[in-house]
């Protein structure tokens, strides 16, 4: 079953802000949930390979913007749960703001096109 | 911060060495199970959901992989495990492992001697112990007491310092001994900057103190802190003992040599003080803060032209005569005018040094490129199993890297160990300081890396060029002789040659020094001594003087029992020192070679020494004393007989001895005697005219009756008792003749030492080539065993090349070695020829012989190849 064309790859150096912009709207969630919830958001334009999550959560917890535990999912399952700290929320408020202005420039480029 | 925070926890992961596997296995498990689980909602079959879940979830093993790398710090994993695995694999071919970083350690340690010293002599010379210092200034031209006194009133300097070299004679209840001495103006360690380790230096008024070098003080003193307070008898006079200076100071001025001991300026060190005509000293100048050295400059032109117009008649060049630069480093070679030869000689040592290293690890690279070829199929299938080429690259600079760091760190060893070994040599007439303390480690941390890279390229190019081919065919590529393999024979026959020519040379040398051992000087050298008296005044220097101590000291030795003789000689024989003067027959033109030897001598000096008359009388008493109405008697040796008179008698002839620089001045000479050739500066020189001119001096020679050794102290003591305040030093004139082999000895030995390294380094690469050309040709030999060929055959096969390459290089060596050793003609024997068949013989037998040792491991195990083995693995 293949992506349909029009879904983009997740564009590069931004799962950190999709993931922690989550982890901060949704709480403390597994992987899954994570994955599910930005596919969701997404409304399927983005094919996100959910394997490629985990190394990015490592990274993140490893930076000390997110913190892990293991609990128990709605299904009784074990699963390890993420949740954002709060140097991982000043981090996303700087990704955000870097982000918003580097689209800003962006399309000041592209409506300069005639 | 971030990034150290995860660099922290990523390398205590691998430290610690968790594994973050098993957590991550679990919540993929748990992901999976959930995508399940919202499948089977949503009505599929629990097989389909799981697979659709499987699908979903993408590529779990690279999932894994991206996350292992995040985990841990895989580069420098990789690393160690490569440097382990490196080490153990390398410590199971010991002798390969021994070979390498022993050759290594000779290129290295040679580098980080060579650079270590250039560095100190070339940028630190003169800082040691003086710390870098904008202000000291060095003024260029010497002065005399009173102009320096004068010149110190300037007010561009915060201080002015002067000092001079001398060597004192030092009395101890042993015996005498000269020491080197500096002296130096009271205020001399105040202008450098120096303080004393122990003790202190001089004040305003010291006179009688002496500061010692911290070398001295270790060798003489074995280190006792308490000398300090002791008296030291110098020149005859009492000195106590101020302090010790500190490990690493050497003077300014004459840098390179350290001074045994400091004394202050005064009339009982040196005479002429009160003179302002004899400049004698050298000034070191502390410049006031905020004076440049031009304006030092213009200051110290206006002191010295206000000198020069107060006493014209004594300063008349004094102010052009004088130039300030600066006291250290580099810029004070350049000053001095030899920055630019300075700079030469040592890019010119260092490019040596560089290719000696860059030859051993031409030879380590051989031997590594052996061994990766020995090991293709472990990369082959390595490769096949999907190891990267850069990864395999990796795997055997790590070998490199291992090699480079044993070798670093056994010729740091090394080198270490030979400063130290050279300081305990201990020269006591001058320390020489260029070997600095302190082994410059980052120098040898650069010398690792570039020797890894200049070892492990071309292993490594070669192992990620080993892909692995069709059908994984572990084939290799026939030994076609390739460009490097030929460029590699070239390199070993060029260090066969270099060692051939250093060997010679060494060999021609040694053969030398035996027939200098039989050579016959001439004189009586077992039962004759030499006896220097210093006596401790101004007054030494006048004639009279000397005249009136001779007489004296004469008469007191000629007492001693045992004493057969007493003479007194101005240049001892074999010290390489003469008078050389141009002499003509009285009334005839000049014309022909007419430059002989003077030798002034004492009365009786020809008896004293042994030395027979072959015709007329020996100098006598009569004959020393000034006046001669008109001319001076004269003895001749039979060379200068032969030469200015041939055949005809030369008892009662007069010749000239001309004064070089006056007319006028020519002195008349009467011969009275003649006497046997005997050898003057040199055991090795050829017969040359020699002059015996009478003079009295206090530099005795003295015969006695049994062997000069045991008199010499009884000498020494007895004159120095009836000699208050004079200094006295005898020693055995075999101690002269000894003196007199030593350039011989230690050429040989230096020149040995280069040819037992060229030869290291010259059989490890033959061993290379061998070791390289058996694994390249192992195919080959199984083929060559299968169809009958024996052991013995084998190991000729394999020898082919290394003895080739050992013949060439002996010939060319042989070529170069006639040429190279006459450099060496003035050294050796009389009569010795440079052309020594011997020699050169010897010296090819000796290489082969170690060639043939080098070759044996690798073509026995050629001759051990086991033809089915080879045949099917390769």
């Amino acid at each position: 079953m293949k992506a349909p064309k029009s879904s983009a790859e997740v564009p590069y150096g931004t799962l950190d802000l999709l993931v922690l912009r989550t982890l901060e709207s949704m709480g403390p969630l597994h992987g899954y949930g994570i994955a599910r919830r930005i596919e969701q958001v997404s409304r399927g334009s983005l094919a996100l390979n959910q394997g490629t999550i985990y190394p990015a959560l490592l990274r993140l917890e490893q930076s000390g913007w997110i913190a892990s535990e293991w609990g128990v999912s709605e299904n009784n399952r074990r699963a390890r749960f993420y949740s954002i700290t709060r140097s991982g929320r000043k981090q996303l408020a700087a990704e955000a703001e870097s982000w918003a202005r580097t689209v800003a420039l962006v399309n000041r480029l592209l409506d300069e096109i005639p | 911060m971030r990034i150290i925070r995860q660099f922290v926890l990523r390398a205590w992961n691998v430290v610690m060495r968790r594994h973050g596997r098993f957590d991550l296995d679990e919540e993929i498990q748990t992901h999976l199970d959930l995508i399940a689980d919202e499948h089977i909602c949503s009505g599929m079959s629990p097989n389909d959901a799981h697979a659709k879940a499987q699908r979903d979830f993408g590529n779990i093993s690279q999932t894994r992989e991206a996350y292992r790398e995040q985990w841990g710090l895989p580069l420098i994993e990789a690393f160690w495990y490569d440097m382990s695995f490196a080490l153990r694999s390398l410590t199971k071919r010991p002798l390969l492992l021994l070979t390498t970083s022993l050759s290594i350690a000779v290129g290295a340690g040679l580098n980080i001697g060579v650079y270590s010293a250039l560095t100190q002599v070339l940028f630190r010379t003169s800082l040691s112990g003086v710390r870098p210092d904008d202000h000291l200034a060095q003024i260029g031209g010497e002065v005399s007491f009173p102009n320096y006194a004068d010149l110190s009133k300037s007010t561009a300097f915060a201080g002015l310092a002067a000092m001079q070299t001398a060597t004192l004679v030092w009395r101890t209840n042993d015996g005498t001994s000269s020491v080197n001495a500096k002296v130096v103006s009271q205020n001399f360690f105040d202008v450098v900057g120096i303080r004393a380790a122990q003790g202190r230096t001089f004040d305003k008024d010291d006179t009688q103190l002496v500061v010692l070098g911290f070398g001295f003080w270790q060798r003489q003193f074995a280190s006792d802190p308490a000398v300090i307070g002791q008296i030291m008898n110098l020149n005859g006079w009492r000195f106590t003992i101020a302090g010790v200076l500190p490990r690493d100071f050497n003077a300014p001025l004459f840098p390179l040599v350290a001074a045994d001991i400091y004394v202050p300026v005064s009339p009982l060190v040196c005479s002429g003080l009160s003179s302002r005509a004899g400049a004698q000293f050298d000034l070191i100048a502390r410049l006031r803060d905020g004076v440049s050295l031009g304006q030092a400059s213009g200051a110290l032109r206006a002191a010295s032209s206000e000198l020069a117009r107060r006493f014209p008649h004594e300063n008349a060049q004094l102010d052009r005569s004088l130039t300030i630069f600066p006291a250290t480093g580099f810029a004070m070679w350049r000053q001095m005018g030899v920055g630019r030869a300075m700079l030469l000689a040592s890019l010119t040592l260092y490019t040596l040094v560089g290719l000696i290293l860059l030859i051993t690890c031409a030879n380590v690279t051989g031997m590594l490129l052996a061994r990766a070829e020995e090991r293709r199929r472990e990369i082959v299938v390595c490769a096949a199993l999907g190891a990267s080429r850069w990864r395999q690259a990796q795997r055997f600079a790590a070998e490199s890297a291992i090699i480079a760091i044993l070798g670093c760190t056994f010729g740091a060893a090394l080198y270490a160990g030979s400063t130290v070994a050279i300081s305990r040599l201990g020269w006591t007439a001058a320390e020489l300081e260029v070997i600095p303390p302190a082994l410059p480690f980052a120098y040898c941390c650069a010398l690792v890396v570039a020797i890894t890279v200049a070892c492990g390229a071309g292993p490594s190019l070669a192992v990620s060029r080993m892909a692995p081919g069709p059908a994984l065919s572990l084939v290799s590529p026939r030994a076609s002789s390739t460009g490097r393999g030929n460029l590699r024979n070239l390199l070993v026959i060029l260090q066969i040659t270099i060692c051939f020519v250093l060997l010679s040379g060494a060999f021609l040398l040694l053969r030398g020094a035996m027939e200098l051992r039989r050579v016959d000087p001439g004189f009586e050298v077992e039962r004759t001594l030499s006896l220097n008296v210093r006596l401790p005044t101004e007054a030494a220097a006048t004639r009279d003087f000397d005249t009136h101590a001779f007489e004296r000291i004469r008469r007191t030795v000629e007492r001693l029992p045992g004493v057969e003789s007493v003479s007194c000689v101005r240049y001892l024989p074999l010290k390489f020192l003469t008078w050389r003067a141009l002499v003509r027959i009285d009334g005839l033109g000049a014309g022909g070679d007419r430059a002989v030897d003077i030798h002034p001598v004492g009365p009786r000096y020809l008896e004293t020494m042994r030395i027979p008359l072959l015709r007329g009388r020996d100098l006598s008493d009569d004959d020393t004393h000034s006046g001669h109405a008109t001319a001076t008697p004269v003895v001749v040796n039979g060379t200068l007989a032969s030469r200015f008179f041939q055949t005809s008698d030369p008892i009662g002839r007069r010749l000239v001895l001309e004064d070089g620089r006056e007319q006028g001045a020519d002195k008349v000479l009467e011969v009275v005697g003649v006497a046997r050739d005997s050898k003057l500066r040199t055991l090795n020189e050829d017969a040359h005219p020699v002059l015996y001119l009478p003079e009295l001096h206090t530099s005795f020679v003295v015969r006695v009756t049994g062997p000069a050794t045991a008199a010499v102290h009884a000498i020494e003591k007895s004159v120095a008792e009836n000699e208050p305040g004079a200094s006295v030093q005898a020693s055995p004139m075999s101690a002269q003749v000894a003196g007199a082999q030593l350039p011989v000895q230690v050429g040989s030995s230096v020149l040995g030492a280069l040819g037992a390294l060229g030869l290291l380094l010259a059989m490890t690469g033959l061993y290379a080539v061998i070791t390289y050309g058996v694994s390249r040709k192992t195919f080959e030999i199984g083929v060559r065993m299968a169809v009958g060929a024996t052991g013995g055959d084998i190991a000729r096969f394999v020898l082919r090349e290394p003895l080739k390459i050992v013949a060439i290089g002996c010939a060319i060596g042989a070529v170069a070695a006639l040429a190279a050793t006459r450099v060496l003609a003035p050294l050796l024997a009389a009569g010795q020829s440079t052309t020594d068949p011997f020699a050169l013989g010897a010296v090819a037998i000796t290489l082969a012989i170690v060639g043939a040792a080098a070759s044996l491991a690798p073509a026995r195990r050629a001759a051990r190849v086991d033809p089915l083995a080879a045949l099917r693995q390769d």
